[in-house]
C-alpha cells in the first residue's frame, strides 16, 4: 500500500470535527485524505449486540494496548495518577470511521449567544479560567441551520425564555414519535410554572437520501445505527464525500508525529498502518480532530527544534483548560400496577422517546450573593435498555451490600418487569481550570511506544453547586409526577464523552493555541476543529456545535485554498 | 452444552498447586449455584450455560490476564477460607454451611469484587444475545420479559470476529468497496 500523492487537505480523525470538513473540501473539489485510527465499521456490521456495544472493547481500544492514565485527587487531597489499564475508566470514545458519533444519542442543542460571552456576561469566577469565544453567536448559526439540514436534525421550535435566534422557523424534520411519559413530564413541570421544550435529535424522522428514517430499536445510544437515520459523520458526511471522487480514508492509520518543514509550517503526517508499519503522507493544509484529548497528546508528541514542548505550543498552552460536561444524573422509578393496565402498556412501551429538555434555568440567581449566574440544562430520558447494564447496576442493595440468591433473582425479575425508570440528566458548564488539562505521561507508554496522555480531572466547586441547583428542579417534577425512589448524583467527576478545550481558540497567542478560524496561532497550514477549540463548553452536549464549527472552518479552508 | 477443559491454560502453577482445575471448576460451579439457584422455574446456571460464558472469558486473549487470574484465584482462596472457618473444604460443606461462607466472604473485599464479577458474568450469561451460546432459548429475556433490539448479532459481527476488521490495512476511494 503505497501513498505517494501531495493531497490538498490531510484530517486526521473523522468524528464530529472532522466530517463537515471533509464533505465540503472533497465536494469543492479539493483533494482530502483521511486518517482515522479505528476500522471502517460499515452499517451492515452493527447489530444491537450488547456484547460489542458495552461489554468488550470492540468500538473503543483495549486498555492493555492503548491505556490513558488519569491523574484525580486521592482520599488525602494529594493528586495521585494511575493507568486505565489498572483502573478500567477511560476516556475512549467510538475509535472507528465516524467516531463517536457513530454510538452517539444524538441529543443535540445549540450553545446560546451567552454561552460565547460567559466572561464578559457574569464576570471572574475565583479559580476559573474563563474566557469570551473571539466569535459570537451570529457568527456560527448559519452552520447550526446547515447542520440541522444536511446532517439532519428532528425537533420541534417552540417559544421560550432561552431561545437561540435562528434564521429558519423550524427544523426540517419533525419530531420523532414519543412515549406517553413525555406528556406526564408536560404536565408536572406545567403544574410547577416550568416549561417544557422537545429535545431536538440528530436522528432522522423522514428519508434522507440513502438514509431511511428511525425505526425505533429501542438501542440507540451507545450503538451503531442499523438504518443511518442517526446523524453520523461516517454516513451523513463521508458517505457524500466518497461520492465526489476527491476524497480518500485510510482506515487504522495511528497518527503519531506531525512534522514541519523548518519554517513552521506542517509538510507530513506520520502514522502507524494496520500493520504497524510507519507511513507518512503530505499534504498543504492539516486538520485535526481527534477528539480533545488526543488531539492535544498528538501535539504535545510532535516536538522539534521550532516546537521543544510540542507542536504550536511556544506558549505552553497545548493541553490546558481541558473541559467536560458538568452536572450529572438522577431518576425516579414509575410502578406499572399503580396505573390503569391501557397506561401501564403506554409507559412500557419501547423504542418510543421522551425527548423533553427543560432550559428554564440556564440563567440563575446565585443562593448567596443574589447575583446572576449561569445555570443549565435538564433532559429526560428513560434508563437504558441494554439489560446486563441494568442487572449489573441491581447488584447492591440499598444498604450497600452484594444481592446475590434468591432475594438477587426475586429483585432482578421484579426490576426488569414491575417498573420503569425515568432519568434525568443535567448539563451545566464545567469551568476550565488550571487542574483540567492534558500532559505526556513519562512512563506509560502504548502499543507503538509512544507516551499516553496523562489526563488531570478536577472540577470547580461552582459546577456542582450550580448542578444541585438543577438536579432539585428536576427531581420536584418527578415529585409531581408521582415516581418513587428519586435520586440525583451531581458530582466532579466528567463524562467521558463530552469532553472539549485543550487548544482553546482566542485572539490573544499568548493565551491560546489557535485564533478565531481555529488555526494555529504558530502554524498556519494547522487547524484543529474537533471540541479542542472551545474556552467555555455551554450547558448542553457538544456534538452539534462541533459539527457547525467544522462547517465553519471548512468555509475559511475553500477561501484559504483557492 | 459446551464445556471447554481449559483452565489449565490460565493458570499459574506456582501459586495454585493445591487446588486442580476439576477442582476449580466444581468450586465454581457451587458457588454459581448460590449465587444464582434454582427455584421456582426461574433460568439457572446450567440453562444459562453459566461455567461455559466463564470459562470462555477466562481464555479470551483479549481480557486483562490479571482479571482472568484473579477469577481462578478466587477458588483457591475461597477453599482457603473454608478450612479457616469449617476446617475442610467447600465441596465437602454442607449446603448450608457453604451458604455461611459465602455470606462471610462477601463482607471481604477480595471476596465481594470476586463474587460481583462472578455476577457479572452470570448476568452476561443470563442476558446477552443467545448468539453466544448463553442464555439458551433466550430463557433469560424470557423471564424477565426483555425484549432484544434489531437487527440481532449474528456472524461474522459478533465478538471477537468483528475485531478482524481493525486488522485491515485497506485504502478507501468509493462507496462501493465497503
Amino acid at each position: 500500500m503505497i501513498v505517494d500523492k501531495k493531497y490538498d487537505v490531510c484530517v486526521i480523525g473523522s468524528g464530529a470535527g472532522a466530517g463537515p470538513v471533509i464533505y465540503e473540501l472533497s465536494k469543492a473539489g479539493y483533494s482530502v485524505l483521511v486518517l482515522e485510527k479505528g476500522p471502517w465499521y460499515r452499517t451492515k456490521d452493527f447489530s444491537k449486540d450488547e456484547m460489542a456495544a458495552t461489554r468488550r472493547s470492540v468500538y473503543t481500544p483495549n486498555l492493555k494496548d492503548e491505556p490513558q492514565v488519569i491523574e484525580d485527587l486521592n482520599e488525602q487531597g494529594e493528586w495521585e495518577a494511575k493507568s486505565t489499564y489498572e483502573t478500567g475508566r477511560d476516556f475512549w470514545n467510538g475509535n472507528c470511521v465516524g467516531g463517536s458519533t457513530n454510538f452517539m444519542s444524538g441529543y443535540f442543542a445549540r450553545l446560546k449567544p451567552v454561552d460565547f460571552k460567559l466572561l464578559s456576561t457574569y464576570g471572574e469566577i475565583e479559580g476559573a479560567n474563563l474566557a469570551d469565544w473571539p466569535i459570537d453567536y451570529d457568527d456560527l448559526e448559519p452552520y447550526y441551520e446547515k447542520v440541522e439540514r444536511i446532517v439532519g436534525v428532528s425537533g420541534k421550535v417552540v417559544p421560550h425564555k432561552y431561545l437561540e435566534p435562528r434564521s429558519t422557523p423550524d427544523f426540517p424534520y419533525p419530531p420523532l414519535k414519543e412515549n406517553i411519559v413525555s406528556s406526564w413530564i408536560d404536565q408536572a413541570a406545567a403544574g410547577l410554572n416550568i416549561q417544557t421544550i422537545p429535545l431536538p435529535r440528530a436522528i432522522l424522522s423522514k428519508k434522507k437520501g440513502d438514509r431511511q428514517s428511525c425505526y425505533y430499536s429501542n438501542f440507540c445510544g451507545s450503538y451503531g445505527c442499523s438504518s443511518d437515520a442517526k446523524g453520523s459523520s461516517r454516513v451523513a458526511l463521508i458517505h457524500e464525500a466518497l461520492k465526489t471522487g476527491n476524497c480518500t480514508v485510510i482506515p487504522n492509520a495511528k497518527v503519531y508525529y506531525l512534522e514541519t518543514n523548518g519554517r513552521y509550517q506542517l509538510q507530513k503526517a506520520w502514522y502507524y498502518d494496520a500493520d504497524g508499519q510507519k507511513k507518512s503522507i503530505e499534504a498543504r493544509v492539516f486538520v485535526v480532530a481527534a477528539q480533545a484529548i488526543e488531539t492535544s497528546r498528538l501535539l504535545l508528541m510532535s516536538k522539534n527544534k521550532e516546537f521543544s514542548n510540542g507542536l504550536a505550543n511556544n506558549n505552553g498552552q497545548v493541553g490546558k483548560n481541558l473541559i467536560f460536561s458538568g452536572g450529572g444524573v438522577g431518576g425516579g422509578d414509575f410502578y406499572y400496577d399503580e396505573l390503569d393496565e391501557n397506561l401501564a402498556k403506554a409507559l412500557a412501551k419501547p423504542g418510543v422517546f421522551v425527548n423533553r429538555t427543560i432550559q428554564d434555568f440556564y440563567e440563575l440567581v446565585h443562593p448567596k450573593t443574589h447575583q446572576k449566574i449561569k445555570g443549565g440544562t435538564i433532559d429526560f430520558l428513560f434508563e437504558h435498555a441494554n439489560p446486563v447494564s441494568k442487572a449489573i447496576r441491581e447488584k447492591w442493595d440499598e444498604d450497600g451490600h452484594l444481592r446475590y440468591g434468591k432475594p438477587l433473582k426475586k429483585h432482578l425479575h421484579y426490576y426488569f418487569t414491575k417498573l420503569r425508570k425515568l432519568k434525568f440528566e443535567i448539563f451545566v458548564d464545567w469551568l476550565p481550570n488550571d487542574n483540567c488539562f492534558v500532559s505526556l505521561d513519562s512512563h506509560v507508554k502504548d502499543k507503538w511506544g509512544d507516551p499516553v496522555a496523562k489526563i488531570r480531572i478536577g472540577h470547580h466547586p461552582h459546577d456542582i453547586m450550580v448542578g444541585e441547583v438543577l438536579a432539585e428542579k428536576a427531581k420536584q417534577i418527578l415529585v409531581k409526577m408521582g415516581a418513587h425512589n428519586i435520586y440525583a448524583a451531581i458530582s466532579g467527576a466528567p463524562p467521558n464523552n463530552l469532553q472539549a478545550g485543550g487548544c482553546r481558540f482566542g485572539n490573544n497567542p499568548k493565551t491560546s493555541v489557535l485564533n478565531a478560524q481555529c488555526q494555529a496561532h504558530e502554524v498556519s497550514n494547522l487547524f484543529i476543529t474537533d471540541g479542542s477549540f472551545m474556552p467555555t463548553g455551554g450547558s448542553v452536549t457538544y456534538t452539534w456545535t462541533i459539527y457547525a464549527n467544522s462547517f465553519r472552518v471548512a468555509d475559511i479552508l475553500k477561501q484559504m485554498l483557492k | 452444552m459446551l464445556q471447554f477443559p481449559f483452565w489449565q491454560a490460565c493458570q499459574n502453577t506456582n501459586n495454585l498447586d493445591k487446588t486442580s482445575p476439576s477442582l476449580q471448576q466444581a468450586i465454581l460451579s457451587g458457588v454459581l449455584n448460590i449465587l444464582f439457584p434454582t427455584f421456582d422455574k426461574t433460568p439457572d446456571i446450567r440453562q444459562i450455560n453459566a461455567v461455559y460464558h466463564i470459562n470462555r472469558y477466562l481464555t479470551d486473549p483479549l481480557i486483562d490476564p490479571d482479571e482472568q487470574q484473579f477469577i481462578i484465584n478466587g477458588t483457591k482462596w475461597l477453599n482457603e477460607s473454608a478450612h479457616e472457618n469449617f476446617k475442610t473444604d467447600f465441596l465437602q460443606l454442607s449446603a448450608k454451611k457453604q451458604q455461611k461462607l459465602i455470606q462471610i466472604i462477601s463482607h471481604e473485599s477480595w471476596g465481594e469484587s470476586w463474587l460481583s464479577k462472578l455476577l457479572t458474568l452470570t448476568f452476561e450469561a443470563l442476558l446477552l444475545d443467545p448468539v453466544y451460546d448463553i442464555n439458551i432459548n433466550e430463557c433469560g429475556w424470557k423471564w424477565l420479559q426483555h425484549l432484544p433490539g434489531r437487527p440481532r448479532p449474528d456472524q461474522p459481527n459478533i465478538y471477537p470476529d468483528i475485531l478482524d476488521r481493525k486488522k485491515e490495512n485497506i485504502i478507501i476511494t468509493g462507496l462501493e468497496q465497503l
